[in-house]
């Protein structure tokens, strides 16, 4: 009874934010919808022609290049936030926490124009490096670490990052101290405690956060825009190209699909692996 | 014969010379007056050639009749047909100023209407041959030319040919124009011409153009920043591009490093730049016409000349001696053999196509 009465209640406060999601689940029927119209530029009947129209070198490079540079990201995004995560739950400090939770929070509350901005601002030709490497003589004309696939890699890790660290930050509190001191008191080395105790208990939070990483990398769009100097068509700026100036709707619907579809399949995949891995871990 | 000068006559010499000194305000007021209250909407570019037509056209326009202009701004020619097709039969716009091209493809659409000449005094004035245009749905307004840019530390003297860009000495040092921008199709037409073409074998082109899809640094689809990486020396070369960005460059190559030609074997491109009426406008059609007419003014044809160096229409254009020696500013009269004009109606029938090509050929 209390249960029914409980889940009614949670039921009755989620309802708002049920609704908030409503619209976006309409826009993805929308877009499926249009994705699958006889027509380029209205819905009106039905055909699979904007998913043929893919089929081509140009669109298969511009998957590859999204998987890729997601999956690339993604790992570097990791790789640094484990560390981060054990450093800002290892501080005792109060204040040391809050000064590295807001740095590391930094990028998601910050506009992503603004940051591509400021990766210009650093890395571009008159940027900060270029200018000190010229003041040195080292190098006479700028390079260039921006409008390629490196600039755009360097702004999915930068943007990404807290959306590692935190993920990883819940489940660094949640391991158990005992198993670490069993291992200790059984002789294990640090090292060997790390790779056989705590990463595998880590590796949900390691798992999941790596998702979502992956989801927000592939669907980048105002990174790739503005740090690939319009040279680097990652998904998101494929679709804007097929919108304008190519004004085809239903193949740009026909790409987001096959994003969101990705996107997913990671997703899946990932939660596969954590359940696989965690069964593993226990058996 | 004697001068008698009494209370009288110095009473009416004194209102006719008051009433002679006071006429333009008197007729300012008047004109004032009967625009007050009117609204006109106006869709321009985003970039500076935008910026000039609120400061050098919008704002005088507005001080001179009391009618307010409400401007949007965008990005390209292709954006501005995309928004006034998607409007339908209830276009935001009064008027749009646009390449040539587009104002053929709307005419074409059905979405315009014609001007009435007889409201537009200043055309009398403009040189016949650019008029009216998009079979009479567009008035000529500016020729919008684009040649070659290029870095003059780089370059001792301006390059001779598109070819150039195909240098591998260039090679990350390039830019080309973004794909829905007019100046595009204008690179695609340039590279057939040096293939040795007429410009319209666009397979051949395309060919050519897949070449550099290693060679481009960057689209120039925001001129300030193209004009940064110049300046910091990170640029050699790009086009068909228009100079008309670069007033103030081009005027201090000392400091922005940028040069602009239009002197290339292959010829520059030369567009004319019209002003079109949406089918059910929302203004009021007088205050348009007018709005229109305004943009045809000697002075303000030369302002805009000198501004975004814009070549004038109106043969009377008011100019300083140092724009009217200005090379950058192409003036109808100069408009010799080597300006390509294309045939827009074959330009709006392939537009689509070659946008989509230009995109796929060099992402």
């Amino acid at each position: 009874m209390s249960i029914a009465l409980s889940r009614n209640r949670m039921l009755a406060f989620s309802l708002p934010a049920l609704i908030a999601i409503l619209p976006f689940l309409g826009a993805c029927f929308y877009i499926f919808r249009f994705s699958i119209s006889g027509d380029k530029a209205s819905i009106d009947g039905y055909s699979i022609k904007a998913y043929l129209d893919l089929m081509t070198p140009f669109f298969g490079r511009s998957v590859w290049v999204t998987i890729k540079l997601a999956f690339i990201a993604t790992i570097a995004a990791m790789l640094m936030a484990v560390p981060l995560a054990f450093l800002l739950t290892s501080l005792k400090s109060p204040l040391a926490r809050r000064i590295l939770t807001v740095t590391i929070l930094l990028p998601l509350i910050l506009n992503l124009l603004v940051q591509a901005y400021g990766w210009i601002l650093l890395l571009g030709p008159s940027g900060v490096l270029n200018s000190a490497l010229r003041g040195m003589g080292i190098i006479e004309r700028p390079i260039f670490l921006l409008f390629n696939e490196t600039g755009v890699l360097l702004g999915l890790i930068q943007t990404s990052l807290p959306l590692a660290v935190f993920p990883i930050v819940s489940s660094v509190r949640g391991l158990s101290q005992e198993h670490l001191e069993a291992a200790s008191s059984l002789g294990a080395s640090q090292w060997r405690i790390f790779f056989d105790v705590t990463v595998p208990l880590l590796r949900p939070g390691i798992v999941g956060a790596a998702s979502i990483v992956f989801a927000f990398n592939a669907s980048a769009f105002a990174i790739p825009l503005l740090l690939g100097g319009r040279r680097v068509q990652m998904l998101g700026v494929a679709i804007r190209d097929m919108i304008s100036p190519m004004f085809n709707w239903s193949g740009a619907a026909a790409a987001g699909m096959i994003l969101i579809s990705l996107t997913l399949l990671i997703l899946v995949f990932s939660s596969w692996l954590v359940r696989v891995t965690s069964e593993r871990t226990r058996g | 014969m004697s001068l008698k000068i009494s209370r009288r006559s110095v009473l009416t010499a004194g209102a006719a010379i008051s009433a002679t000194l006071a006429a333009p305000s008197i007729l300012r007021a008047a004109s004032h007056g009967k625009l007050a209250g009117k609204e006109i909407r106006i869709l321009t570019w985003s970039d500076n050639t935008g910026l000039a037509v609120l400061e050098n056209i919008a704002k005088p326009f507005e001080e001179l009749t009391g009618a307010r202009v409400i401007a949007d701004r965008t990005g390209s020619t292709s954006e501005m047909v995309a928004k006034l097709r998607a409007a339908g039969d209830r276009p935001q716009y009064d008027i749009i100023t646009l390449a040539g091209v587009g104002a053929v493809e709307l005419a074409g659409d059905g979405l315009l209407a014609k001007p009435d000449l007889n409201k537009l005094p200043n055309l009398e004035d403009v040189d016949p041959r650019f008029r009216t245009g998009a079979d009479g749905f567009g008035i000529g307004y500016l020729l919008w030319t684009g040649g070659l840019i290029y870095n003059t530390k780089t370059f001792k003297e301006p390059p001779k040919s598109y070819a150039e860009m195909w240098d591998a000495a260039y090679k990350n040092r390039l830019f080309l124009p973004p794909a829905t921008w007019t100046d595009a199709l204008d690179t695609i037409f340039a590279t057939d011409i040096f293939l040795g073409g007429d410009g319209t074998n666009s397979e051949a082109a395309f060919a050519k153009l897949a070449e550099l899809r290693d060679s481009v640094l960057t689209f120039g689809e925001n001129p300030a920043q193209l004009s940064e990486l110049f300046r910091s020396d990170a640029l050699d070369i790009g086009g068909v591009y228009a100079p008309a960005f670069y007033a103030k460059e081009l005027a201090d190559p000392a400091n922005s490093n940028m040069g602009a030609t239009y002197d290339v074997d292959e010829g520059f491109f030369a567009d004319l730049m019209y002003t079109i009426m949406p089918k059910s406008k929302p203004g009021d059609d007088d205050a348009v016409h007018a709005f229109l007419d305004f943009t045809l003014d000697a002075k303000v044809q030369g302002v805009m000349a000198e501004a975004v160096l814009n070549g004038p229409v109106n043969q009377k254009a008011v100019m300083s001696e140092a724009a009217k020696a200005s090379p950058f500013i192409i003036k109808p009269e100069q408009m010799g053999e080597k300006a390509i004009i294309h045939d827009k109606a074959f330009i709006a029938e392939v537009r689509e196509t070659w946008i989509q090509k230009y995109t796929t050929t060099l992402s």
